[in-house]
């Protein structure tokens, strides 16, 4: 494992913090994000609230999820940043979440607060974990917020140099961004390909309309392959 | 054989768990047509008693610019993929028309529809199912 922050339990299985291996999925996502405020003098991403006006702010989120998951090759840059924690924490046969979402939360902002929650509960795959990708740094009250061992729900602190793999059945949420900067991070959900979606439950949630293939290790392929040739 | 242009298919087939209903299918064409700027026509309807698609695998063989359907997922069985793979991919016909997904507001090639269907159908096919482990987890044969 290559964990180089301490989750807020040291031996916590619910939530890992790695260095980002590649950069070049924040530094596309940045340009879009940039671009999309339509502003002509440098900024800082941090400073967003200073940029567009908090009534304004949906559209523009919205604006630039479609953009961010039209850019060519978006797995395999998500792939790339993630690169080998995922395939240690799930296998190496993965599937994925089709869409990356894009939360953005201002400070002081009270319209996008995501309470107290775990994702199973509403027919996501208890087998999968979110890949929760800061473009900011995330820290205090900007930050994800998750249950601790003693029901204590705390912040957890991921530079935007690094991002967060964590268990979704662990409860978690956010909170008002009460620092003076905009908190922005990605997230995406991953499972084992072969472990099972919700889809008997709930349709909505299953392989095809709400995963896609993400990797296969070489020796999967080969065996779908002899299966195949095998015939019914 | 003129082209049709643009050819709205909407299923009322129960598949992979889904049926969604004939007029949101409808709505989502409409309100994604008005989006793209594309002609809203009247839409083929599948027969509700049919589960191999025929009237798709019918139209599919005509000439057309744009399919636009609710989702992959609600026309992901093998009897599409066959037609798919013995009339479209051998030929030229329909080769470079697009398909519109209006759940997920994605506009495709022929051949990445036909990489999904493939797809979603192997992955029915090898993942397990959420009854499957409930059912090992009640048996303990896991243990």
């Amino acid at each position: 494992m290559y964990i180089i922050s301490n989750p807020q339990n040291q031996d916590a299985y619910d939530r890992n913090i790695f260095k980002k291996s590649c950069y070049e999925l924040s530094n596309e996502i940045k340009k879009i994000l940039i671009k999309k405020t339509n502003h002509d003098k440098p900024f800082e991403l941090k400073d967003l609230h200073k940029i567009i006006s908090l009534d304004k702010l949906n559209s523009y989120r919205l604006t630039c999820f479609e953009e961010i998951n039209n850019i060519p090759n978006l797995k395999i840059l998500i792939y790339q940043t993630v690169y080998p924690h995922i395939l240690n924490l799930l296998g190496f046969d993965l599937a994925i979440q089709k869409s990356l979402n894009l939360s953005i939360q201002f400070p002081g902002d009270q319209s996008s607060l995501l309470n107290k929650h775990q994702d199973f509960v509403s027919g996501d795959s208890p087998f999968q974990k979110v890949i929760w990708i800061p473009i900011t740094n995330a820290f205090s009250s900007n930050a994800l917020h998750m249950t601790n061992k003693d029901n204590s729900y705390t912040p957890i602190k991921v530079s935007e140099n690094e991002f967060l793999i964590f268990d979704p059945n662990t409860v978690h949420g956010n909170i008002v961004n009460e620092t003076n900067q905009t908190r922005i991070s990605l997230n995406i959900r991953v499972k084992n390909w072969f472990a099972p979606d919700s889809g008997e439950h709930v349709p909505d949630r299953q392989y095809g309309i709400y995963y896609e293939d993400f990797c296969f290790s070489k020796s999967t392929l080969r065996a779908f392959e002899i299966i195949e040739n095998q015939g019914e | 054989m003129s082209e049709i242009l643009n050819l709205i298919y909407v299923s009322n087939i129960r598949l992979h768990g889904m049926q969604i209903p004939t007029r949101v299918q409808v709505k989502f064409a409409r309100d994604y047509c008005i989006k793209k700027e594309l002609d809203f026509s009247l839409p083929v309807s599948e027969s509700w008693t049919s589960n191999k698609f025929e009237l798709l695998q019918n139209i599919i063989t005509k000439p057309f610019k744009h399919l636009i359907i609710f989702s992959d997922l609600l026309i992901s069985s093998p009897y599409v993929l066959m037609v798919i793979e013995n009339n479209l991919l051998n030929s030229e016909l329909n080769k470079k028309a697009k398909v519109h997904l209006t759940f997920s507001n994605e506009e495709i090639e022929m051949q990445e529809l036909h990489k999904r269907i493939n797809s979603i159908l192997r992955n029915k096919k090898y993942a397990l199912k959420y009854s499957e482990i409930k059912a090992l987890l009640k048996s303990k044969k896991m243990f």
